[in-house]
């Protein structure tokens, strides 16, 4: 049953990246789409969750019992995480790629991204651009025991 | 009157070819977990203004722990008050496998409950979508002759049990939940 273990990480990794896409266009986070119009996008995501389960359930309702291949929920919800996460970062730095501008940043910039932390900074920034900053207030913001 | 309820509703399998169909993919084990998922997936990235976003990814959290302790809720439960499923007492036609767990509680209904009353909190809309798919799914075991409506009920009033409980107890542990989105903010997840 290795078919159904690995025909749902695709579903859940298509799917997600279908949803984020979704999502992100609600949310107005320019830098996080892959395409510029809304509209294409809302099209690009629809079609991606519709494929993805398409694809699963090419061959019938899959009723496999997880005593002999199915996967139970501990499964399903590992693989899940591991995919969902695996669609967010292909989003993050696919869209990094996609949506950096020609000649990168400036630095007045880039530092204007200091004052914005999380999603919120992804509507001007692409990720790859402001995850320094993130790191770099976490790292100066480290707790004493970690200063020696 | 659980037992006529299952065995009415079972009666309509092969009445609509084509409803079973849908029914079978609706009853599987992939479906409805995977677009209450993705509809949790959505609901982190999807707020328009920051003070939403935080009152999504709370819900998201929120709904993620309840599907946690729902499922150790279930096992505990099955293990104390074992009830075999209704094709073993009855003449059924199962649109499904033949789960040898205990029927009671209905884990799809504990997920699915779990899922949308967590998301209820954030947004009302989303949270009576996703309680649509959760009811879908919770009938559809009946339908489908591999559940009791009872089994279903209970399932989904301890999936909403315990989101009450877990949100309470994250309000118990704050500042936890502001640390831990907090962090997620800083690699631009949140």
């Amino acid at each position: 049953m290795e078919d159904l273990g690995r025909d749902y990480v695709i579903l859940v990794f298509l799917a997600s990246i279908g949803v984020i896409q979704l999502a992100v266009a609600h949310a107005g986070l320019t830098k996080l789409l892959f395409l510029k119009r809304s509209l294409y996008t809302y099209a690009l995501g629809l079609t991606l969750v519709v494929a993805g389960f398409t694809w699963f359930f090419r061959d019938g309702p899959r009723h496999v019992p997880d005593t002999v291949g199915g996967l139970d929920g501990n499964d399903q919800a590992a693989r899940f995480a591991l995919s969902a996460l695996a669609a967010v970062f292909f989003t993050v730095l696919a869209t990094s790629a996609l949506n950096r501008r020609a000649g990168g940043s400036t630095k007045s910039e880039l530092a204007s991204t200091s004052a914005v932390f999380g999603l919120e900074a992804l509507q001007d920034h692409t990720y790859l651009e402001s995850l320094p900053t993130g790191l770099r207030s976490l790292w100066e913001e480290r707790p004493p025991w970690m200063r020696r | 009157m659980d037992e006529a309820i299952v065995r009415w509703l079972n009666s309509g399998v092969g009445t609509l070819p084509w409803l079973d169909d849908v029914i079978k993919v609706v009853v599987s084990d992939y479906f409805a977990p995977v677009a209450l998922s993705l509809i949790v997936l959505g609901i982190w990235f999807g707020a328009k203004t920051p003070l939403s976003r935080e009152l999504h990814q709370r819900a998201a959290l929120t709904a993620m722990l309840g599907v946690a302790f729902g499922n150790l809720a279930v096992q505990i439960i099955g293990a104390l008050a074992f009830r075999d499923r209704p094709y073993l007492s009855q003449p059924l036609e199962l649109l499904f496998y033949q789960p040898t767990d205990s029927s009671f509680p209905a884990n799809p209904a504990v997920v699915g409950a779990a899922i949308a009353a967590g998301l209820w909190g954030a947004d009302r809309r989303i949270g009576a979508a996703s309680f649509v798919i959760a009811a879908l799914w919770g009938v559809s075991r009946v339908y489908a002759g591999v559940s009791y409506p009872t089994d279903v009920l209970a399932g989904a009033a301890i999936g909403v049990g315990v989101v009450i409980a877990v949100t309470w107890a994250l309000r118990r542990i704050e500042p936890l939940p502001t640390m831990v989105i907090q962090l997620a903010q800083r690699f631009y997840l949140a």
